[in-house]
């Protein structure tokens, strides 16, 4: 098996459409090989869902990329060409994103919908694709499968019609499925039921998963590496392990450290949780250094006139002058 | 300062928007200068009658069949057009405004029966019913006003009653209850202003259609007697479309400028307070 | 010592199309003065309609709602008024939970306006005063909400809420539709103002672990009935009932010394 990562991202650049001042995504970069799970951290604002948007070839109207590349498989995947990027979609890179019900047509039943994925890229003769079907929908642990494919969405749970996404996502046994907030619409134990359905999957079917969540719990017991982004930028990456007990950027130890957590949550006392003052710049601010700087407690000249660049050993980068040193408190 | 920029962004950035603006100054201007450039009354005979239009100096554009100056029954005409069709609309939009909150606010039994009652006056044909209200009442502006609000107010109702429904759930109405806000304050001060975007919209088409079923009226003979509206000019001509078809055209030619204006500026201001029902993105 | 909300067997019910739901099944909880109370649940539980009767914008079906010992259950929108500025509320979405046509000045001065408080100058000055409390500019009252980030909004509505000085704020999921770091910011703000002003919460949330981190006591709802309650971090690390503890097993904490959560491991049975 290749050790080349089956989908990177190089130096992506996108902003709002004629007005490349206001960028959306700062030059990303990130890879993730075949059979691991990246995680991509971040709040609003940091451009995480266009950055999966990007690679889908799914960027709206108003915004375009200026420059960077997506590489599939050693390929440059062409995503302005809606035509090239047709094939990839779906059939090689599946994805599943927040609202189920966006992706669903509240008027057919899901196991129609599921099949017309497999009609548009796999030439198979009806039974066999209906068969599959069927087959999907128990393989996301859907009762009585053959009886559900004839429900419409309307009759479905929020974590079922997950399900159905994620089965539509994996239908043509894609290499890389993009996950985007799967779960933030669902209750925790229904998230619980689909991670563990993604890595099950993932076991079965060594597909790549990118999954993208503000939520640090979620990514450090599915991810296998994570990358942290603010503001357009990527701060930060490393592995799981290493990234929560000794995060560098500030952001992720701010981050780390506001995110409730029991064994350091102040608790009823009257003490606080720990904040990061101030909030997100926006897109259009044309700030010359780190668009961290404003909010971070190392901040110093050199980080308001130009902004870091990844650097790091081995496997952990981090784009920052004065990152933290040490384990986490 | 903001909404200024954006209201000339507006006007000057569509040109329909313009064009309808400036159309509509003109039949303003027309409409506050006849008593002036026209002192006379518009039914007095000023010249030889049958004049087509530019056939005689001071006559630009004629005279109809008893010799009465076209020109002036246009601008006098005018005048009565927008009053009518603004009044009638005013009448119309207090009317449907009241029914149509009040049955999207309380629901229930209320919604029920003034619903009912919306439909009631939605089932019969506009143009019969105003017809039936000017025969019951008597040809005269104030009932042709009259008339044309009875029937133009349910369409207020619906729009308004369907966004106070929508805002009715919203948190912050729920917020303003539990503040302990009474009920016509809610109405009227909270929730109302963000009901009106699409009541704005619908005006402007209502006052083009007041005017044309004005006209209609007129032409038909249930107008004002007393009055010359464009619509009753159109049906004097009736006698003579053969050969001076200019005296139901021109007329004819002002009340489709009107209704255009109306519609373009009607359109804009569509575009204008809507702007996010521009497609957003999909997700897919 | 009387408690200051005493919620005594309450029955919510409702019609749904042809059928009857049951959304609160004899739910019985209190709030102490000074205390914080989460309520914990899952989506459709039956916390929110809960919290909606308390307010007074949910006809009940039986039960008690005694506040200060006065029971509010079946007194008419006329009767609640008097209530009113005792009890407010902070809801989940930062976005509908403020009129985008009003500036945050009217806003905030709207709930003094209602009650007759103080003159014209006096209001304006508890508006300032509120707004340097929830942590905004005074110069931003101009401003309209839609120039305001998600977290600045709940700000507002915190003020809002509280500009009357009530003894009780129920706040339904008040931080779930904003960023974790700004969460923080606002479970701060809310302690402090706990503190300063001396209010009493009713605190409604699906998020177990964030409410551990600073509520007194928890009630675990499920399927319109309580299931558990007790101190927060007793709930936490020593569950009771089964569903409380099905869902701590699902929850991922953010620290990878701890094993991932039960529910997340492929190889045990899904339940």
């Amino acid at each position: 098996m290749s050790a080349a990562p089956i989908l990177r991202v190089e130096d992506l650049h996108i902003c709002v459409r004629g007005r490349p001042q206001a960028q959306i995504l700062r030059g990303i970069s990130f890879h993730v090989n075949a059979g691991e799970t990246l995680g991509i951290v971040g709040e609003s604002g940091c451009g995480k869902s266009m950055t999966s948007l990007a690679v889908m070839g799914l960027l709206p109207e108003g915004v375009e990329k200026t420059s960077g590349r997506v590489v599939f498989r050693g390929q440059d995947l062409a995503i302005d060409d809606n035509r090239a990027i047709r094939k990839i979609r779906a059939r090689r890179i599946g994805m599943v994103f927040q609202e189920p019900m966006a992706a669903l047509d509240p008027l057919y039943p899901v196991g129609k919908q599921v099949l017309e994925v497999i009609d548009e890229h796999l030439r198979l003769p009806r039974a066999e694709a209906w068969e599959r079907v069927i087959d999907l929908l128990r393989r996301v642990d859907l009762p009585y499968p053959e009886r559900l494919a004839w429900s419409y969405p309307g009759k479905l749970s929020g974590g079922q019609l997950q399900r159905v996404v994620i089965a539509m996502a994996l239908a043509c046994n894609p290499d890389v499925l993009i996950a985007d907030e799967p779960t933030t619409a669902l209750d925790v134990t229904v998230q619980a039921q689909i991670i563990r359905l993604i890595k099950a999957l993932q076991r079965e079917t060594g597909v790549a998963v990118v999954l993208i969540t503000h939520n640090l719990g979620l990514v450090a017991h599915t991810a296998d590496r994570i990358a942290v982004m603010y503001a357009g930028h990527k701060v930060e990456e490393a592995p799981t392990r290493d990234l929560f007990l000794t995060p560098r950027h500030p952001y992720t130890v701010g981050l780390l450290q506001a995110s409730p957590n029991p064994d350091r949550n102040p608790g009823s006392d009257g003490r606080l949780l720990y904040e990061i003052a101030g909030t997100v710049p926006s897109i259009t601010d044309p700030m010359p250094g780190c668009r961290f700087a404003p909010r971070c407690v190392s901040a110093s000249a050199a980080c308001r006139a130009a902004v870091p660049t990844m650097t790091g050993a081995g496997e952990h980068a981090v784009a920052c002058f004065h990152p933290a040193q040490g384990v986490l408190a | 300062m903001r909404s200024v920029g954006l209201a000339l962004r507006w006007v000057f950035g569509n040109w329909t928007v313009a064009l309808g603006l400036l159309l509509m100054a003109g039949v303003i201007l027309m409409a506050l200068s006849a008593p002036l450039v026209f002192p006379r009354s518009p039914t007095a005979m000023v010249g030889p009658p049958l004049q087509w239009p530019g056939a005689r100096p001071g006559l630009p554009l004629g005279t109809d069949a008893i010799g009465r100056d076209i020109l002036a029954g246009i601008f006098h005409g005018a005048r009565i057009s927008l009053m009518v069709g603004f009044a009638s609309v005013s009448v119309a939009l207090v009317f449907g405004i009241l029914v149509g909150a009040l049955a999207g606010y309380y629901g229930g039994l209320v919604d029920n029966i003034l619903m009912r009652t919306t439909e009631l006056f939605q089932t019969i044909p506009q143009f019969m019913l105003a017809i039936v209200v000017i025969a019951v009442l008597g040809p005269s502006i104030n009932n042709i006003i009259v008339s044309l609000a009875v029937v133009s107010w349910p369409p207020v109702a619906r729009l308004v009653r369907g966004e106070f429904m929508v805002q009715r759930q919203k948190a912050y109405v729920q917020g303003c209850i539990v503040l302990g806000m009474r009920d016509p304050q809610i109405i009227f001060l909270q929730i109302l202003p963000n009901a009106m975007s699409g009541v704005v919209v619908m005006s402007t088409i209502m006052i083009a259609t007041a005017i044309l079923m004005e006209s209609a009226l007129s032409f038909l003979g249930f107008g004002d007697p007393n009055v010359l509206t464009w619509g009753t000019m159109i049906g004097l001509g009736r006698n003579t479309m053969r050969d001076a078809w200019y005296i139901m055209a021109i007329p004819g030619f002002a009340l489709l400028l009107t209704a255009l204006a109306l519609n373009l500026v009607g359109d804009g201001l569509n575009d204008l307070l809507n702007p996010r029902l521009r497609s957003q993105r999909g997700t897919r | 010592m009387t408690a200051l909300l005493d919620i005594r067997d309450l029955h919510v019910t409702f019609r749904l199309g042809h059928g009857l739901i049951h959304p609160v099944r004899g739910v019985s909880l209190s709030v102490e003065r000074g205390e914080t109370l989460a309520l914990v649940g899952e989506s459709g539980c039956g916390k929110t309609t809960l919290a909606r009767s308390v307010l007074g914008l949910q006809s009940i079906a039986g039960g008690q709602i005694l506040f200060n010992g006065v029971d509010l259950a079946g007194l008419s929108r006329f009767q609640m008024r008097r209530f009113r500025p005792h009890i407010q509320c902070v809801f989940q979405d930062p976005f509908s939970s403020l009129n985008p046509r009003k500036r945050v000045e009217v806003l905030l001065r709207e709930p003094l306006d209602v009650h007759g408080v103080g003159d014209r100058r006096e209001r304006l000055r508890r508006v300032h005063e509120m707004m340097e409390l929830v942590g905004l500019p005074t110069e931003w009252g101009k401003r309209f909400p839609h120039e305001f980030s998600g977290g600045q909004r709940q700000r507002i509505g915190i003020a809002r809420a509280l500009i009357l000085r009530p003894d009780l704020l129920i706040c339904d999921e008040p931080v779930s539709a904003l960023d974790v770091s700004v969460q923080a910011q606002i479970i701060n703000l809310l302690q402090t103002l706990k503190k300063d002003l001396n209010l009493s919460y009713l605190f409604i949330s699906h998020d177990l672990l964030l409410v551990e981190t600073f509520a007194d006591r928890v009630a675990m709802m499920f399927k319109g009935e309580i299931v558990e309650t007790g101190p927060a971090r007793q709930v936490w690390q020593n569950p009771q009932h089964d569903f409380t503890r099905r869902m701590i097993d699902a929850i991922p904490v953010p620290d990878v010394t701890r094993p991932a959560p039960p529910a997340f491991r492929i190889d045990r049975e899904p339940q």
